[in-house]
């Protein structure tokens, strides 16, 4: 019997299609997402996060016609633009302009006024959940409040209850050689996070391996043509033993034990579940172990792993997306190495830190350029993703219609700001937001009281608010997401307290 | 060659397949009765190195496949805690594929692997059913679980081929909570009403606090046997698993998690600083040989690792420690100069707790409190400046640019007893290498010890007063309790105590002895139920 595969994509389609064929690295327009049955096909949301800083001089979009002051909140469209005034960072997503949505000036302010963490553990808590860290390991944090990727995928979970731990997906693209610092967060401090079993909010663990997220997609290979392999078809009989045996020895358990075996319990459950959800579901072609293991540590070998890593996770989120196994991704990128823009040399030290607003001298200058261009690197990484999301026809249209990606960073620049942030929004929500455009918001809030704002003067809006839309595009019903207000010096003495609530105007 | 079923015999010889009774101990060799709390017995789940070390046991014939897991959560410094090593749903799926790759491979290399194919022989299964549940779960199966393999056998795909129902036992077997984690069971108890562990769990403990692995034969072969009861057959199988290439292996592991040498794996420094990638090896190699042969191997105390003057080098390593390059061998001992002695004068310590350009007076401070006197100061402050301080503007020196900007009154609380320890080491740059001046000015190495009213001039005042204090030895015993517990055992100072008592001079093998042999290790305290059911919902 042959396997039918719900995408009828094919083997060689998918080695075109991931770049190991010459050519254009696009899905065959011959796919459909299984969704694409589904009169209204699912949301999906993609978050990805690169980590230490943009240059914001090198990324935002102006129009000679608009002058921004930052003393109101303005929006122009960017649909229209010349691709000469693309800002370095964002030029190679120019042919998905239309789809693009840039906000600026937006404010941290819980990473204002946190004490916990270091700038960058700051960053990474206040820009995915909204709210303080905590301390956790020295400088590093962890969040007091689950990221929104995970409020998202938990109410999803809740209206459909077929929706497995595969409803989110978590990777992390890094070239696997050590730069220093080697990954600020090093894949232990964030900057996602979920509440555990015992309430406590705990770090997603992000997956590095292409091939290891291959398999627990793909469990039984999932390529079309293969004869049915019975031992893949008996295996959830395994796990169900493994689960009656796991649940018998519950009641000899102490109360903590029990709670660990508990979850043992339930997660075995949930990959029972996947296990027969996934049946027939096809999946790009396995990345080698050998072809990424044996990569040398040069310039080039460097520059090779780091690309096939990324396009790798990429291609399977659009598979599990099209499988309608996952409904929310996260893509934890860190910095490419200097080779990849032409330039040697400690991107931390001698281009990041170099870059701030402050340093205008030439090396300044040059600093910031390199670090643009090092956002650009992340931007093509993104505009093929929005490729394969825009080849896989759904619903009438493409499957990238139904499909946010959120593009973020935990500080704005390299001197660790947390004011004057930028985001980025691709993909309309199912039409939720507006694209096109560039959204720039005034310095109409209050900064918060602290150590690092001068309370009483004005900043930008908080990111919270981004958040909340974020969420709320997703169908989850909140008014705010992490820390709902924080404290401010009032005019004339006294405190008074910024609310982070609601959502971010101009977006829909 | 075929693997003979020895469990099995053992099991069979017993007539007791289910039941492990233990509790007949001769007179007159009973430990004295546990005078301190023992560590409450909790439910494991392996590491990732436990959990690939104890395949690579089972099958020792077959190449485990080496997975690339998620690294395990460390709160602390070690990867073992109990309460950081939950299960979460990446972690089920890469044993899931774990469990299906070996397996696939178990049953390619099954004639080398196994006691006999149940493809070809038919009265394999029952043998193969008792084999591999010891193997796997560290104890002979239960019913239930006998009864599970069987149906795998029994059932379609396995009733067709024989070899597809192995494969999915052996799938089986290793995604089993009973192999995935620890779980002590309650034995006879001891003469004087002693609570304790049954056989098969203490040989668990033993064997995973020493080897980081399952049991070998020899050891759950004895503990089933009944040969795991009195102190001096514990001791003797302690002693086995001392004298063994899996105890260097582990000990490493609890010293390179102790001291931090990952730390150095991910060090870089500027250009200027001369810090080769070969540089880097070999100072890797340097702080593994440390430990191996002169901790491990000569049963090294806390006072070697703070003044013992031998070293291994190569070539790069014996010019930069001023020393004749070996001849003939890549790596020998050697001794090294006076101002080299221990640990903390090694290039591997000083270069890894240093920033590009220059040395870390915080970060080698905090080691040493951390680290060697257990004093941990918690963590800066939020808003603390965290970025690597560099002299200029008022300060020409390091030490004048690190105490600038620890000046403030609100950081002087902790950096006040920080720095002093930090600065003995300002004779040594960010790679390690000596050096009298910092910036054209003289080295101030000098410093006021913040636990005493003593002083020094440099390092090896500051190791002196170190040593003298007794301090690091104590800590020693901390540390290898809490790695041996892989809980808060590192603070119940009446087990230190003891452990002190027991091994005096702290030395490495001393110290894993009398941890394994001490009563506490064999006692079974149950951890607290609540009236909270656990959701059952089979």
């Amino acid at each position: 019997m042959t396997r039918v595969s719900p995408l009828g994509l094919r083997r060689r389609s998918f080695l075109q299609a991931t770049g190991l064929a010459a050519g254009t690295a696009m899905l065959p327009s011959l796919l459909s997402s299984k969704a694409a049955a589904q009169a209204v096909p699912p949301k999906r949301l993609i978050i990805v996060f690169n980590e230490l800083g943009w240059t914001n001089e090198r990324l935002v979009l102006r129009r000679p016609d608009v002058p921004v002051a930052f003393d109101r909140d303005l929006d122009f469209r960017i649909d229209d633009l010349d691709e000469s005034l693309f800002s370095p960072s964002l030029r190679p997503l120019f042919r998905h302009r239309a789809d693009m949505l840039l906000i600026e000036n937006m404010t941290v302010h819980t990473a204002l006024t946190d004490r916990n963490g270091d700038d960058h553990a700051r960053g990474f808590v206040g820009v995915t959940t909204g709210a303080e860290a905590r301390i956790e390991h020295e400088v590093k944090s962890e969040a007091s409040a689950p990221s929104i990727d995970q409020i998202i995928v938990s109410a999803l979970r809740q209206q459909n209850p077929q929706l497995t731990d595969l409803a989110s997906l978590h990777y992390g693209v890094h070239h696997g050689f050590n730069v220093w610092p080697n990954s600020f967060s090093n894949f232990h401090f964030g900057p996602f996070y979920r509440l555990d079993g015992s309430g406590s909010v705990v770090t997603v663990p992000h997956e590095g391996n292409p091939q290891s997220a291959f398999d627990r997609l793909f469990p039984t290979g999932g390529v079309e043509g293969e004869a049915p392999d019975p031992i893949a078809l008996a295996r959830p009989s395994v796990l169900d033993k493994v689960r009656l045996r796991t649940a018998a020895l519950l009641p000899r358990l102490s109360a903590t034990d029990r709670r660990k075996l508990q979850s043992h319990h339930d997660l075995i459950r949930d990959l029972e579940n996947r296990l027969q959800n996934l049946r027939g579901c096809s999946a790009p072609p396995r990345m080698t172990r050998d072809g990424i293991a044996n990569v040398d540590d040069t310039p080039e070998g460097r520059i090779f792993r780091y690309n096939r890593i990324s396009d790798s996770f990429t291609d399977l989120i659009v598979s599990a997306f099209a499988c309608d196994a996952s409904r929310v991704a996260t893509l934890h990128v860190t910095l490419p190495t200097p080779e990849q823009v032409g330039e040697v040399g400690d991107i931390h030290h001698d281009f990041s830190h170099v870059s701030e607003p402050g340093n205008r001298t030439p090396e300044g200058d040059n600093a910031r350029d390199v670090m643009g261009r090092l956002t650009a690197v992340h931007a093509t990484q993104l505009a093929r993703l929005i490729d394969q999301l825009k080849s896989v026809p759904e619903a009438g249209g493409t499957m990238f219609d139904s499909t946010t990606i959120l593009w973020i960073n935990e500080i704005s620049h390299g001197g660790h700001g947390h004011e004057n942030q930028s985001a980025v929004l691709l993909g309309g929500a199912q039409g939720t937001f507006r694209t096109g455009r560039t959204v720039v918001y005034g310095n109409t809030h209050r900064r918060p009281a602290g150590e690092f704002g001068a309370g009483g003067a004005t900043t930008g809006r908080p990111f919270n608010q981004l958040l909340t839309s974020v969420t709320r595009a997703m169908g989850v019903d909140v008014n705010s997401t992490g820390t709902t207000s924080v404290l401010s010096n009032a005019v004339g003495g006294g405190a008074v307290s910024i609310d982070l609530t609601g959502e971010a105007p101009l977006l829909r | 060659m075929r693997r003979l079923p020895i469990f099995a015999l053992v099991i069979a010889a017993m007539g007791c397949p289910n039941t492990i009774v233990v509790d007949t101990i001769p007179e007159g060799t009973q430990p004295p009765g546990p005078v301190c709390e023992a560590p409450v017995a909790r439910a494991r789940r392996l590491s990732h190195v436990e959990l690939r070390r104890s395949l690579v046991a089972a099958f020792p014939t077959v190449a485990v496949p080496d997975t690339t897991f998620v690294p395990d959560p460390r709160p602390a410094e070690f990867d073992n805690n109990v309460d950081a090593l939950q299960p979460n749903s990446l972690w089920i799926d890469q044993v899931h594929n774990l469990a299906i790759q070996t397996a696939a491979l178990v049953v390619e290399n099954r004639a080398d692997a196994l006691p006999c194919d149940p493809a070809v022989e038919s009265d394999c299964v029952d043998l193969l059913i008792e084999d591999l549940g010891a193997r796997i779960f560290r104890r002979p199966p239960v019913d239930e679980e006998r009864a599970d393999l069987r149906s795998f056998f029994e059932e379609s795909p396995g009733l067709e081929d024989p070899a597809a129902g192995l494969t999915l036992a052996l799938e089986y077997l290793m995604q089993s909570p009973s192999f995935l984690y620890r779980i002590d069971v309650e034995g006879a108890a001891g003469p004087d009403g002693q609570r304790r562990v049954d056989a098969a769990s203490l040989a668990s403990r033993l064997s995973y606090f020493i080897w980081g692995a399952a049991p070998d034969e020899t050891l759950l072969t004895a503990a089933l046997a009944g040969q795991l009861e009195t102190p001096e057959q514990i001791r003797a199988q302690v002693e086995r698993l001392l004298d063994s290439e899996p105890a260097r292996e582990e000990s490493l592991s609890f010293h390179a998690q102790w001291l931090d040498f990952q730390r150095l794996v991910t060090t870089n420094k500027a250009a200027e600083d001369n810090f080769s990638a070969s540089l880097k090896e070999s100072l890797i190699t340097e702080q593994e040989l440390f430990v191996l042969e002169t901790l491990f191997a000569q049963n090294g105390t806390p006072a070697d690792l703070l003044t013992t003057r031998e070293g291994y080098v190569n070539a790069e390593l014996a010019e930069l420690y001023g020393v004749p390059a070996p001849e003939g061998s890549e790596w020998a001992p050697v001794e090294l100069p006076a101002d080299r002695g221990g640990f903390l004068r090694r290039a591997p310590f000083l270069t890894s707790h240093a920033h590009p350009n220059n040395p870390s007076p915080i970060l080698r401070g905090v080691f040493i409190l951390d680290r060697l006197l257990c004093t941990s100061l918690g963590t800066p402050p939020g808003d603390a400046d965290v970025t690597p301080p560099t002299a200029g503007g008022a300060t020409t020196t390091n030490r004048e640019a690190v105490e600038e900007r620890t000046a403030p009154a609100n950081c002087q609380s902790c950096h006040g007893v920080i720095n002093p320890i930090g600065f003995a080491f300002e004779g040594y740059d960010t790679v390690g290498r000596t050096r009298s001046t910092d910036n054209g000015v003289a080295v101030d190495s000098s410093g006021l010890y913040p636990f005493s009213d003593q002083s020094y001039d440099d390092a090896a005042g500051l190791v002196d007063i170190l040593q003298g204090s007794g301090e690091v030895e104590r800590c020693a015993v901390r540390k290898m309790l809490t790695w041996a517990w892989g809980d808060g055992s590192g603070d119940n100072d009446c087990l230190v105590d003891e452990i002190q008592a027991a091994a005096p001079a702290g030395g490495v093998k001393d110290l894993l002895l009398a941890v394994a042999t001490h009563e506490s290790f064999r006692a079974f305290v149950p951890g607290p139920t609540d009236d909270v059911a656990a959701e059952d919902s089979p």
